[in-house]
């Protein structure tokens, strides 16, 4: 009887003590926290299922798992967050999106705050669509080349990437469309991030700079702090999740209970359910469960004296004014695994403007078309090892993180300076310390 | 998200809808495929074939010959999973065209073992095989080495350490235990088959995997589908994997529907998963499956079926196999999984009384000993109903046949009280063989 105890003295461990995993093979972002109670092993695994799930068209013999679309763009989550982690974009026009999706609105406010749904193709393009049941049309990626040059002679090859669209099923976009192409981010550590008290951001952004999102609590019905998505479009992971299941895969929930048809798509709108709603709470609550509580990789190779090196530039560039190493966290209100103390994301979870080159055009609540909410760092170093293929930036054109780093502009942009004129000593230790977050 | 204010503008929606612009060759796919598997298939094709805009449909096996019937009916080009079974049935019902293949590189068979369709109307494109997955640091704590056989893991010393998927339960698993009774025969499989579960732990279609727990370090072997394990070690998982000389395979294939809508670029699907180029995709680390073609196992080849040099080749009858799955899951179902503590209880005392009969020599004991583990092994179905028609049919139908259904409970409640009836009995036999030889 002595087992049973054992998860309840690590649940005890306050921080993100009892989510670090020292896993580090391609499964290094699947691992459950340790502090996982038992009476949660089971949902959590339950969980993992359904992010992994292959979810099928309506009538199904597996009523569970069924109400895919009619529109839709993968068939499951892991579609786009591969083995939990980053997504990629297309190599170039001739390659489909398979781990991206582009959101759509035309200038204006939506009736929730947030973006203005394009009238005929919605807030998302869906690319794809249920047999009889006409997909929205295709987007397209091309890329044009710079090169950066940095101090020391090296040159690096920057790809900028250039969004057009094919196979258009309701015709065109009109010429004020907003868009907004997105690589899914990786899904760990997100239940610390969430226990990051709100006065805590908005107390940091009066002292450092950066922006709180204020976004739409649909399940409350209030305004509320964005902490999820690369605008901090999302309140809570419980949204953002209901949310992917809904715009990305079609799946309604007591949060999202309409098909994401528009009015013009009269067979979407005549297709099958897979039921009212679609997932039911205990799938969402699983699901949420499983996110909330998967763990984040330790670091590794941190005595190394490049690694060190790496730290304190990291931290004399300026990067560390937004991607802050640590935050405190405060007791999760519904799992007793998420304990008082301080986690190390390397984010803010504010917006920043990070300049033209980076900007999408497309606000979303508060965030400007040039802001962006700071990457979480944190476990990035195995990114790599992990996924087949990942980009880095919201919409995956970084195929390396010095890349992604020169991409930065705006707010970042002494930061990036700093990173371009360094000795290639101090760009290859800034590298290494982040290859060992 | 903004559903409901869409809805309200249904008039700017109408003014912007157009004629559909001509769409590329398209392509609908149904598969069981898990995403990992199917996407990388996914671009490939894209990739060799830039012309065809490939669509997924996703159903479980079971739930595809009715979808194939129903709604799925004329809009599907290609079926492509591991169902041996849904194969079988919609060939027979003619919903499949033939298919050209290249017999000198793609065999369609492995030695004795038939892969694809005489009849050209599906065609095998990958294998998979049985074995052993064990963790070799929990094995080494109690001083074991991994296990190559089926029979190592019936041995005492695995007891609690051994993980066995419930067939009825777990997809692959009447396949797996199948081969076990097909290679080693009805009463000796069968045999086989209750000494591991009484080590093992029973693994039900729950969340979690059978590499969950040899991962949590909870068991130390699985029974098990190569891949699972396979594609686990390629990942970082400290895993070792083996096929017992008694394995056998589970293998899936293609055919291309007869009213496939589009079906040259269906026939070029199932050419390309054939082809060396979609053969190679099998071994990507999320995959690992084995190829169908000879010439894709190089001399290094961790393992080739085609080389397979067992001195008694693999005996399997696929076609048996699909015949009696529910028979099999039902008789495990009463033997093992209504009653695994019974059994592990029974196993645990006739295995006590043959060491005590051993440790004395009495070959008395010895006898009753003997006598008791026979009473354990006995079956409420001979060898030769395990192939009756009739029977087989009554669990074959009982999902569609209310009758079926009444007649197979009334045999397993027969079947429940038999085991009962012969666990207990076995039990008391040993317990005196243990009294009998303690009072000497
Ligand atoms: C088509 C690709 C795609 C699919 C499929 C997809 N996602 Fe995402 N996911 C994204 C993108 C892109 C974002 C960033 C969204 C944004 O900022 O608007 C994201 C963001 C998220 C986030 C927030 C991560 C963070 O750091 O804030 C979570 C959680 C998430 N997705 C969960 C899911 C779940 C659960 C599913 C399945 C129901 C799913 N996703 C399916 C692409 C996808
Ligand atoms: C002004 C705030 C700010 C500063 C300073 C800053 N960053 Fe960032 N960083 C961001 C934001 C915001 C993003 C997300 C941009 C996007 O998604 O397009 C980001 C993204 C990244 C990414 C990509 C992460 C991912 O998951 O793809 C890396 C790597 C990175 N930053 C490293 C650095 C380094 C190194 C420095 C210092 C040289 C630095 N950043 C300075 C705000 C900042």
């Amino acid at each position: 009887m002595l087992l049973p105890l054992l998860p309840c003295l690590l649940g005890a461990a306050s921080g993100d003590d009892g989510f670090r995993t020292a896993v580090t093979s391609r499964e290094a972002f699947a691992q459950p926290a340790s502090s996982l109670s038992e009476t949660d092993r089971p949902v959590f695994f339950h969980g993992r299922n359904l992010f992994r799930q292959v979810w099928i068209v309506a009538p199904a013999d597996d009523d569970t798992v069924d109400g895919l679309g009619p529109v839709y763009n993968r068939l499951s989550c892991i579609a786009c967050h591969g083995k939990n982690g980053r997504g990629f974009a297309p190599a170039g026009p001739q390659e489909e999106l398979r781990a991206m999706l582009v959101r759509l609105s035309v200038p204006g406010v939506g009736a929730d705050g947030g973006p203005l749904p394009h009238p005929v193709y919605g807030d998302q393009l869906n690319e794809l669509a249920i047999p009889g049941v006409t997909a929205e049309g295709r987007a397209v990626v091309h890329y044009d080349d710079h090169i950066v040059e940095l101090a020391g002679g090296e040159r690096v090859v920057m790809r900028r990437p250039v969004l057009s669209f094919r196979g258009l099923q309701f015709g065109p976009l009109g010429g004020d469309i907003e868009t907004s192409a997105r690589i899914g981010p990786a899904v760990y550590g997100l239940g610390l991030l969430e226990a990051v008290p709100d006065d805590v951001l908005e107390a940091r952004a009066r002292s450092h700079g950066g922006r709180v999102n204020r976004v739409w609590d649909v399940a409350r019905g209030a305004s509320a702090v964005g902490r999820f998505g690369v605008k901090a479009n999302q309140p809570t992971l419980r949204q953002q999740i209901a949310a992917a299941f809904h715009g990305d895969l079609g799946i309604t929930s007591t949060l999202f209970p309409a098909e994401n048809c528009t009015a013009a798509q009269v067979a979407c709108r005549q297709a099958e359910s897979g039921g009212a709603p679609e997932l039911t709470d205990d799938q969402l609550d699983a699901v949420e469960l499983y996110l909330q509580l998967l763990a984040v990789p330790d670091r590794r190779d941190i005595a190394q004296p490049d690694v060190r090196r790496g730290e304190a530039l990291f931290a004399s560039f300026g990067c560390a004014n937004c991607h802050v190493p640590e935050l405190p966290i405060a007791d999760h209100p519904r799992r007793p695994e998420i304990r008082t103390g301080s986690i190390r994301p390397y984010t803010d979870l504010l917006l920043h403007d990070l300049g033209d080159d980076l900007a999408d055009g497309r606000p979303d609540f508060l965030a400007s078309g040039r802001e962006w909410r700071t990457a979480p760092l944190w476990g990035i170093g195995l990114a790599e090892q992990v996924g087949d293929r990942v980009g880095y930036l919201h919409d995956g054109r970084a195929r390396t993180v010095q890349e992604a780093i020169l991409w930065h502009g705006g707010e970042a942009e002494p930061a990036r300076e700093r990173y371009r004129r360094a000795d290639p000593h101090e760009r290859r230790a800034l590298l290494r310390f982040l290859e060992s977050l | 998200m903004g559903g409901e204010l869409l809805r309200r503008m249904s008039g700017v929606a109408l003014l912007l809808m157009t004629a559909a612009a001509a769409a590329a060759d398209k392509l609908v796919v149904l598969t069981s495929y898990p995403e990992e598997v199917f996407a990388k298939f996914e671009s490939a094709f894209e990739r060799e074939h830039p012309d065809v805009d490939l669509d997924v449909v996703w159903r479980m096996p079971h739930d595809a010959a009715p979808f194939l019937r129903d709604a799925g009916r004329g809009a599907v080009d290609v079926y492509w999973a591991a169902s041996y079974r849904t194969f079988t049935t919609l060939a027979a019902e003619g919903r499949f065209q033939p298919l050209v293949v290249d017999r000198s590189q793609v065999p369609g068979r492995v030695g004795p073992f038939r892969l694809s369709d005489p009849e050209n109307r599906f065609e095998a494109v990958e294998m998979a095989g049985f074995g052993l997955l064990s963790a070799p640091r929990v094995l080494a704590v109690r001083g074991l080495a991994i296990p190559t056989e089926w029979s190592d893991v019936a041995d005492p010393r695995y007891d609690g350490l051994v993980v066995l998927p419930v067939p009825s339960r777990v997809g692959f698993a009447p396949n797996m235990i199948d081969t076990i009774l097909q290679a080693h025969g009805w009463h000796a499989g069968w045999s086989l088959v209750s000494r591991i579960a009484a080590n093992a732990k029973l693994m039900d279609a729950g969340s979690m995997f059978l590499t969950d727990e040899i991962a949590a370090g909870r068991a130390g072997v699985a029974l098990t589908i190569d891949f699972f394990a396979r594609s686990a070690i390629a990942n970082g998982a400290p895993f070792a994997f083996r096929y017992p000389s008694t394995g056998g395979y589970s293998f899936a294939h293609v055919a291309v529907l007869a009213d496939a809508p589009h079906a040259d670029a269906g026939r070029k699907f199932a050419a390309f998963l054939t082809s060396s180029a979609g053969q190679a995709l099998l071994g990507d680390r999320d995959i690992r499956k084995l190829s169908i073609r000879p010439d894709s196992y190089g001399a290094d080849a961790e393992f080739n079926p085609f080389a397979d040099t067992s001195a008694e080749p693999l005996r399997y009858e696929p076609d048996r196999g699909i015949r009696r799955y529910a028979l099999i899951n039902a008789l495990f179902d009463q033997l093992v999984t209504q009653r695994h503590a019974a059994l592990k209880a029974a196993w645990h005392a006739v295995r006590q009384a043959e060491q005590a009969a051993a440790s004395t020599g009495d070959a008395e004991a010895f006898a009753a000993a003997a006598a008791a583990r026979r009473t354990l092994e006995r079956l409420p179905v001979a060898a030769a109903d395990a192939d009756d028609a009739e029977l087989l049919a009554v669990f074959d139908m009982r999902r569609r046949d209310a009758t079926a259904e009444a007649r197979a409970k009334a045999i397993e409640t027969e079947w429940s009280d038999f085991f009962a009836r012969n666990l207990a009995e076995a039990t008391r036999q040993a317990e005196a063989v243990r009294v009998r030889v303690a009072g000497r």
